[in-house]
């Protein structure tokens, strides 16, 4: 697709003008918990990678040590967490969410394009999504992990061009990985269900609503052939995350409630509602304004095919984000899946509305962009008609220039007030990242009694947290303290003597001197991935210790999960085959357009 | 070059200049757009990092007579934080555990603004309190050890 650089410069601007408190003081942090929390996870994988060259397998910054990367919720395994790696945590996640929101309206653009909408359509769209209430909301709450919901269009993309082209399908997957690599609890389900759910229709409309049929010759069943290819795509991307995450949610299902109902008349109040008119604080959420609502009405108005797909979409996913209403909902069913059991909070369904309402009102515009050339030619045709002269099948060219231009002038203005209302809505331009940056310290860790209520302050001091939450509920030992002289110690002081050598998340070398067969505690919890050179890892109350034979041991304790391993590998294959496979394409494209001049292909001949 | 001459000389130029052209315009294109990037995103990526916390010759750069009087401050407010928590969820023990380090938040910062010190000086103070086992106002050391993770269903 032509001009991506002009592109990509509308989208920084966009980005960059909708969230102007996002590039000042990058290392504050907001005021919200949730911030303090991801925040907390992502300086702890950074201080592993960066300073203890270690893949991020165990956190102990974190509730006396739990798995990192094995966490639902943790975000370092995904592409975006160079970008913290190379600038720091706090600068790293700001970038993040420039890049997320860069990548949601270029991949808005795309969908928006394949189903025929304008350009002047396809960029009102990218930044109706791409800056929707619901994004900012998720910046309000540190959530960058929610942002992978700008990938969403990518997975669509995906899996609709990835009917008749195989390097979609890898895109497609690509995403999805990315979002589940990138903490995406939420976003790589919904995704998963905003694909099967489009699958399901187009295979339908092929075969029973030849109305709907798009007409382009592709079997019915395609659409599955994609989905399943997108999917395991999806599996050898994110395997590094999903094989140690699975084990995981399976031995420690995700805490949740009952997952609530909302109204139908609430729901639509968090879509059309600006924070500016919100009385009760909570309603603006997915604000995404009155006049796409109304453009995408128009659009259905107007007995758009392509319309007809995504309000049926927009339907589908407001019924889900309206949660538990009976057995018979459609939330109850999808509650009944796998994974989507342990999720809650129905009213995140609206991103998917406010994405394919976006799309409708595209392709409202799309159509508005012709009207002042369709309404002029038929007045035209009818004055012709009265004066009984022949009826032309256009209007005279200057005219039909000066209709065009108002077209595109008239549908600009629209697009430009539909973003407007979304850029100006005031909480956009309140400070948000207001308290203080937390503060390195350069000592030996221990961990320290605490509060998960700020959490980024432990991990940068050197410090782990013993007071925690997590909404995976890891074991973690009662006997761990906040006040110990050294971290590592005997059991029974009179029996041994333990120093430190050398200590990092994931392994801890020890000297022992022990006069007869002794044991040595680690102030972390216990896993069955630790191992110890000398001796025999056990749990003490859930503690991690090392039973040790009497003498003089160097001890070293190594914290390795193979199937964590194992799926990095399978993820850096993945990666590096997928890399190659563009690349040969793309040398082979570059090669096939230079000569297929028709001089050089003289000259050959 | 009018708008007509220019469109004849794309026209009439051979396939491969044409592709030369948009390729070219489409690299500058992108040189254009990762100026844009670089400048917009130079606030972000020039920031200095905030300066590292001394350990000596004065822990923290706050002298020990201050340091003790932000323990006191915090460590007094401990036991009623405790006993509102506890009003608060009964029988809850991770509840309860959670509830107090939300008063020490609410504490710290509060510590952090009128002592003009950073919210991590505030906490790393606690810390040092707890692990030296100074006396809290009421003449014990503050606890330790926190109760295990069990978050409650709501």
């Amino acid at each position: 697709m032509r001009f991506l650089g002009l592109r990509l410069v509308l989208w920084l601007f966009v980005a960059a003008s909708v969230t102007p408190h996002l590039l000042k003081d990058p290392f504050h942090v907001t005021d919200n918990y949730d911030e303090h929390y991801f925040y907390a996870h992502d300086d702890a994988a950074r201080i592993t990678m960066a300073r203890y060259h270690e893949l991020p397998a165990w956190n102990p910054y974190y509730c006396g040590g739990i798995p990192l990367a094995a966490n639902p919720q943790d975000e370092s395994l995904a592409p975006d967490f160079l970008l913290r790696l190379a600038y720091g945590t706090g600068p790293g996640r700001r970038l993040a969410v420039l890049l997320f929101l860069v990548l949601g309206m270029e991949g808005t653009f795309w969908v928006a394009k394949k189903h025929e909408c304008t350009t002047l359509g396809a960029i009102t769209a990218a930044a109706i999504f791409a800056v929707s209430g619901r994004f900012f909301y998720m910046l309000e709450s540190g959530w960058v992990n929610m942002f992978g919901f700008e990938l969403l269009p990518w997975a669509v993309l995906g899996l609709e061009r990835g009917l008749v082209s195989w390097r979609w399908r890898i895109v497609g997957g690509f995403a999805v990985a990315w979002m589940i690599l990138a903490g995406g609890t939420y976003t790589a389900p919904y995704t998963v269900l905003v694909l099967l759910t489009l699958t399901l229709y187009d295979m339908i409309a092929r075969l029973l609503r030849p109305a709907l049929d798009p007409g382009d010759g592709i079997a019915w069943w395609r659409p599955f052939v994609s989905l399943v290819s997108v999917g395991v795509a999806t599996l050898f991307f994110a395997a590094a995350k999903i094989l140690p995450m699975l084990r995981v949610i399976a031995a420690h299902p995700r805490i949740t409630h009952r997952p609530g109902s909302n109204e139908a008349f609430d729901v639509l109040a968090t879509l059309i509602t600006s924070h500016s008119q919100d009385q009760h604080g909570m309603s603006s959420e997915s604000y995404i304004g009155m006049l796409v609502v109304a453009l995408a009405l128009l659009a259905l108005m107007l007995r758009d095919r392509l319309a007809v797909r995504f309000m049926a979409m927009v339907a589908i996913f407001f019924a889900l984000s309206l949660g538990d209403q009976g057995q018979w909902s459609l939330w109850s069913f999808a509650h009944s899946l796998p994974v989507y059991g342990q999720l809650r909070n129905p009213e995140r369904f609206t991103i998917v509305v406010g994405f394919f309402l976006s799309l409708t009102a595209a392709r409202a515009l799309t159509h508005m962009q012709d009207w002042p050339k369709n309404i002029v030619h038929s007045l035209y045709a009818r004055f012709r008609a009265f004066r009984k002269k022949s009826v032309p099948e256009s209007l005279p060219r200057v005219a039909g220039m000066v209709c065009a231009t108002l077209g595109v002038l008239s549908c600009a203005l629209i697009g430009y007030l539909a973003v407007h209302t979304l850029v100006m809505d005031d909480r956009m331009h309140e400070a948000l990242f207001t308290q203080d940056a937390p503060l390195a310290m350069n000592d030996d860790f221990h961990q320290a009694r605490g509060n998960r209520w700020d959490a980024q302050v432990w991990a940068p001091a050197s410090r782990g947290s013993l007071q925690c939450f997590e909404e995976t509920e890891f074991e973690q030992s009662p006997l761990l303290r906040g006040d110990l002289a050294a971290e590592e110690f005997p059991l029974d002081p009179a029996k041994a003597t333990v120093s430190r050598v050398s200590w990092s998340p994931s392994k801890i070398v020890l000297a022992v001197h022990a006069t007869e067969p002794a044991v040595v505690v680690v102030n972390q919890n216990f896993s069955p991935r630790w191992s110890a050179s000398v001796g025999d890892v056990q749990s003490l109350e859930g503690e991690l210790s090392v039973q040790i034979p009497a003498g003089d041991h160097e001890v070293v304790l190594k914290y390795d999960d193979t199937l964590f391993d194992f799926g990095v590998l399978v993820s850096l294959l993945s990666l590096a085959a997928a890399i190659f496979l563009f690349g040969r394409w793309a040398f082979y494209k570059v090669s096939a357009s230079s000569s297929s001049s028709p001089n050089v292909a003289g000259s050959v001949a | 070059m009018s708008l007509a001459s220019a469109r004849q000389l794309w026209a009439n130029a051979s396939p491969e200049k044409r592709w030369a052209a948009r390729t070219i315009l489409e690299g500058l294109g992108l040189v254009v757009a990762l100026v844009y990037a670089c400048i917009v995103t130079y606030p972000l990526r020039a920031a200095p990092a905030p300066a590292i916390l001394p350990t000596k010759p004065e822990r923290l750069g706050i002298p020990e007579p201050k340091r003790r009087a932000i323990f006191a401050e915090l460590a007094g407010d401990e036991p009623r934080a405790r006993k509102e928590s506890a009003e608060k969820f009964p029988g809850d023990a991770w509840s309860i555990e959670d509830e107090r380090a939300a008063h020490e938040r609410d504490r710290a910062r509060d510590l952090a603004s009128t002592r003009k010190v950073s919210v991590s000086d505030v906490y790393l103070i606690l810390d040092e309190g707890i692990r030296e086992h100074w006396l809290a106002p009421n003449q014990k050391p503050l606890d330790a050890t926190v109760v295990p993770l069990k978050p409650r269903f709501r």
